[in-house]
């Protein structure tokens, strides 16, 4: 074991460079720790990442990030979901909210009642019982409440905003936190000769930057753990085969959706995220199945606002790296792997990156230990949240091109197979100890996509039927209620003083 | 709607009673009915303990299901309140130490105790996680009430499990089981019948009659008396990894109000454990016997090992007829607790149930395989030398999983929480640290509180702590005042 780690130097000053800057200067306040980050304004960062989970608020709070200064800073808008629009059959919509379904009774989960109710023909679909769902189709937004008695607690919310703006915030609080910023392009990385690891990188003008620890922030070029130490990638593209993207913004609409929307094509899917100032769109796709021009020309038609800029292309693969701390070196962001942003993972994954560096941060010295159990860990986080993108592509009856008649049969992954199987059968969500996607998330998405539990749990058999009609009725009239009683998406930005 | 399915539960020992009344009070109005028949042996149902068992904390969320509550058990079955347990004679150098339900500390700035302690032993000073964990004070003190409603005060998060005798214990269940309906048969298992399709389709019970089943439980203990007869079900063997296979029991009546905790004594070949509850206290011997020796008299043998599938067809198998482990840290109860939570979650209401026994089986499976790692560890940091038995169990392979828990555990004081951990990092943490384990490093997060914010903080910890504790009536004034409750 030699001497902790006193430097450290984040390469790349994306939203995974700044949060990952930010995080440090915070937590490590007070520690004899040199943080410094390099970043070229040559390089473009990729930002498609404006569109989050709920986890962001507890990242913001962290750093004491006042919420309407942020909002007004970044652009934001409130998000309680996704819409999926065309992913089971073209003309499906489902939203995918951040809350549950309905409440449970004497230990059965809603959805057990919701199966029973259906199986006996009853109509009302499960998004009649999520509040978030409601809000969302009205276009409405309230902050939940603090009462966990009431159906107003029983949701979470999100952010969608412009990334670029909130690395900016990001930068200026890690540099009052004394983060030390380094302009300029990284022409070589040099070695230790004894064990390869970084020593320092030298920058176009000749200058150098020395570190104990490196962040590899560098985005899809892996420059120090791919590029430098050769971890290898892991592809997934047999299973998420979308390699190509256009982004492109455009004006806003009147109406400021609290949601973020995903519309299925004919190969690919569109994004379309309403920030406060303009809308961000983007089209992901599978270049073995279309070409750039007709996904641009499926994007442009999509849009429902004047373009703001030209469009933006990008080239990926899913997939990981295999290892994604390597010697002294961590990778966050695109450098460790990407996923494409179906699900709004790709901050998430970078604070999750970020919050596992900090607990086994090596400051008092080096052990392979530490490296182990990060990768052990994010290699589950990635895999976990693979499965359930899959899910949107493979839950499918599209058969309307040869892109969906892929996705729709490839071969899965054995984890996944099971896990559809149980869902089908009785409307049960495999349990593991880690994974950001809870159950409701999977039950949102399965009922979404069709595949509804054939069984239930025979616990929901203990309600009369009059019983059952009854609760199922008062639950849908309670959400209903409460999401009439929101303000407008709008109105509430402008009440909390978040609007810019 | 159609006949009645029946859920059959076989053995009526602890385990079996148990079933029988969790699945009677969740399915009660479902159109299910529950069977209870006994094999006619002894209760092994949950594993070398027989005579008093010892719950873990979680117990109580699936005793209030069935009603039941702490007093109740205190009231009608004798049961009295364990903090954890004692560990003395593992080692030649550390004195005793206490391993209580729950962590050790607190967390201070989102810092875990552990973590905190570490950093003021850098500083050289010497602590004990104990003296600043209220369990093991309590214990000590021999103190106690149930933890106070009141969150601010040091006691709130106090978790406790009980020691229960067996016999008491599974007449009060019997009792819930059928106040919820389950039918307990006056006659004997015999043996079942398959379908084609290699499911249980019929029991036959001794008086003769034949019941169609819909599941199968197998809750007879080591007896497996259904497992035993069902194809493909194979079991693995732990033996070479949890050593210990013949038990003894005694029982000493005593007028002594019972300690707050088990006492686990090692022995030069093999360890005893001392379970005290109301007006007496159980003995426990185990001892690694050899396959050519004749077992002690009244010894019972029992190796250490899983069925590799819990689940096959409609046959789940819960308890020791599952899986048999040392009941050192309380697990044998706490796994039926646990089997019987997952079963309630996947139980089918239609066959096949392929796929509620793969998903059960995945999760049982890993829960009894980190249970085993758990029940190894103090094998493993055993301190004891010159004895062969004991100077074995250090070397030798461990499981990975274990490996890596030991490894990152000593590397930096950070524990690696696995699907089917029972245990949460503070827990797992401080058992490491009674055993001796101390990390080379610790969280750096920890350096950005200064030393003399955490003296004073552990300081003033403690003494809250013993405050809190000071008023409280002594376990047995409390056992009393519990049971002249049910009098008056």
């Amino acid at each position: 074991m030699s001497g902790g780690v006193r430097t450290v130097l984040i390469v790349g000053g994306g939203t995974a460079g700044w949060m990952t800057a930010a995080a440090l200067a915070c937590k490590l306040k007070g520690l004899p720790v040199r943080i410094r980050l390099v970043e070229s304004a040559e390089i473009g960062t990729v930002g498609v990442g404006e569109a989050t989970v709920p986890h962001i608020r507890f990242f913001n709070a962290t750093l004491g990030l006042d919420e309407a200064e942020f909002m007004r800073a970044t652009k934001a808008t409130f998000k309680l979901g996704i819409e999926f629009r065309n992913w089971g059959r073209i003309g499906d919509s489902y939203i995918h909210p951040f809350g549950s379904y309905g409440t449970s009774t004497g230990g059965v989960n809603f959805l057990q009642l919701w199966t029973r109710y259906r199986l006996n023909g009853g109509s009302l679909s499960l998004e009649e019982f999520s509040l978030p769902v409601q809000a969302s189709r009205l276009g409405r937004f309230s902050r939940p409440s603090e009462d966990l008695s009431s159906i107003a607690s029983t949701f979470s919310y999100a952010y969608q905003f412009d990334a670029s703006l909130y690395a900016r915030v990001l930068r200026s609080y890690a540099e009052e936190r004394g983060v030390e910023r380094y302009e300029g392009k990284i022409v070589e990385v040099q070695r230790r000769s004894d064990d390869g690891w970084v020593e320092r990188v030298v920058l176009e003008d000749g200058s150098a930057l020395e570190a104990d620890l490196f962040v590899d922030c560098s985005g899809f070029r892996s420059l120090l753990v791919g590029q430098t130490l050769g971890a290898a990638f892991q592809s997934w593209a047999h299973w998420l085969p979308c390699d190509r993207a256009i982004a492109l913004p455009c004006s806003g609409t009147d109406e400021l959706t609290p949601y973020t929307r995903a519309t299925a094509c004919d190969a690919g899917w569109i994004w379309r995220i309403p920030l406060q100032h303009r809308t961000g769109n983007g089209h992901v796709y599978c270049s073995a199945f279309t070409d750039d021009e007709t996904a641009e020309r499926t994007l442009v038609e999509q849009l429902d606002g004047e373009p703001l800029a030209s469009p933006n292309r990008l080239r990926f693969e899913a997939g990981k790296r295999d290892r994604q701390w390597v010697a002294n070196c961590v990778a966050i962001g695109l450098s460790a792997g990407f996923l494409e942003p179906l699900e709004s993972t790709s901050i998430h994954l970078i604070q999750l990156a970020i919050g596992r560096l900090i607990e086994f941060l090596p400051l008092h010295g080096w052990d392979p230990a530490d490296a182990a159990e990060y990768n052990r860990l994010m290699d589950i986080e990635y895999e976990r949240i693979r499965d359930f993108l899959i899910l949107h592509y493979c839950a499918t009856d599209r058969s309307d091109s040869p892109f969906w008649d892929y996705v729709r049969t490839m071969p899965l992954p054995d984890s996944l197979e099971e896990k559809i199987d149980l869902f089908r059968h009785r409307g049960a969500v495999s349990r593991y100890r880690d994974g950001m996607f809870l159950e409701p998330s999977w039950i949102a998405v399965y009922v979404g996509q069709n595949i509804l539990p054939q069984g239930y749990d025979p616990r929901a058999d203990k309600l009369s039927a009059s019983d059952l009609e009854r609760q199922i009725g008062r639950v849908a009239a309670g959400c209903r209620f409460a999401a009439q009683a929101m303000p407008s998406h709008w109105d509430y930005l402008a009440q909390l003083g978040a609007a810019a | 709607m159609s006949a009645a399915r029946k859920l059959i539960v076989i053995g009526d020992g602890v385990a079996g009673a148990l079933t029988a009344a969790v699945l009677a009070r969740a399915l009660a109005n479902t159109g299910f009915e529950v069977h209870l028949v006994g094999t006619g042996g002894e209760d092994t149902s949950v594993g070398p303990s027989t005579m008093v068992l010892t719950t873990r904390p979680g117990m109580a969320r699936l005793h209030r299901m069935i009603g039941l509550d702490d007093e109740r058990l205190v009231q009608s079955a004798g049961a009295s309140f364990t903090l954890g347990s004692a560990w003395s004679g593992w080692s030649s150098v550390r004195p005793t130490y206490f391993v209580p339900f729950g962590g050790a500390g607190a967390k201070l700035h989102g810092v875990s105790f552990h973590q905190l302690a570490a950093r003021l032993r850098a500083t050289g000073q010497d602590l004990r996680f104990g003296d600043y964990t209220a369990a093991p004070m309590m214990a000590q003190s021999g103190r106690f009430a149930l933890p106070p409603a009141d969150p601010s005060n040091p006691l709130a998060e106090l978790e406790h499990g009980l020691h229960l005798p067996a016999r008491e214990y599974r007449a009060v269940l019997l009792q819930r089981a059928t106040a919820f309906g389950a039918q307990h048969s006056r006659t004997t298992y015999d043996g079942v019948e398959f379908a084609p399709d290699g499911s249980i389709s019929v029991v036959r019970l001794a008086d003769g009659s034949r019941h169609d089943a819909h599941l199968v439980v197998d809750a007879s203990g080591i007896e497996r008396a259904v497992v035993r007869q069902v194809e493909d079900m194979e079991w693995q063997d732990w033996s070479g990894l949890l050593p210990c296979n013949t038990w003894v029991e005694t029982m000493q009546a005593t007028n002594a109000a019972p300690p707050l905790y088990s006492h686990v004594e090692a022995l030069p070949t093999g360890w005893r454990m001392t379970v005290p509850t109301q007006g007496r206290a159980v003995q426990l011997f185990a001892s690694s016997g050899s396959a050519d020796l004749d077992p002690r008299p009244g010894s019972t043998v029992m190796n250490a090992g899983r069925l590799a599938e819990p689940w096959v067809g409609n046959c789940v198998a819960i308890g020791a007829a599952a899986a048999t482990l040392d009941p050192v840290h309380a697990l044998p109860l706490d796994l039926v607790r646990s089997a019987l939570e997952r079963l309630l979650r996947l139980l089918p209401g239609t066959l096949p149930a392929s796929s509620e026994a793969r998903e059960y089986n995945r999760e049982t499976i890993a829960e009894l395989d980190r249970s085993r790692d758990l029940a190894m560890v103090a094998y493993r940091l055993n301190a004891r030398s010159g004895e062969s038995f004991w100077d074995s169990r250090r070397a030798g392979e461990v499981p990975e999983e274990l490996g890596h828990k030991l490894a990152l555990y000593e590397s930096r004081g950070r524990v690696s929480l696995l699907d089917g951990d029972l245990l949460d990092e503070d827990e797992w943490a401080l058992l490491f640290d009674e055993l001796g384990l101390r990390p080379r490093r610790y969280d750096s997060i920890a350096d950005a509180i200064p030393v003399e914010h955490l003296q004073r903080q552990f300081a003033r910890m403690r003494e809250l702590t013993i405050t809190a504790i000071r008023p409280l009536p002594t376990h047995g004034e409390y056992l009393s005042a519990i049971r002249r409750s049910a009098a008056a």
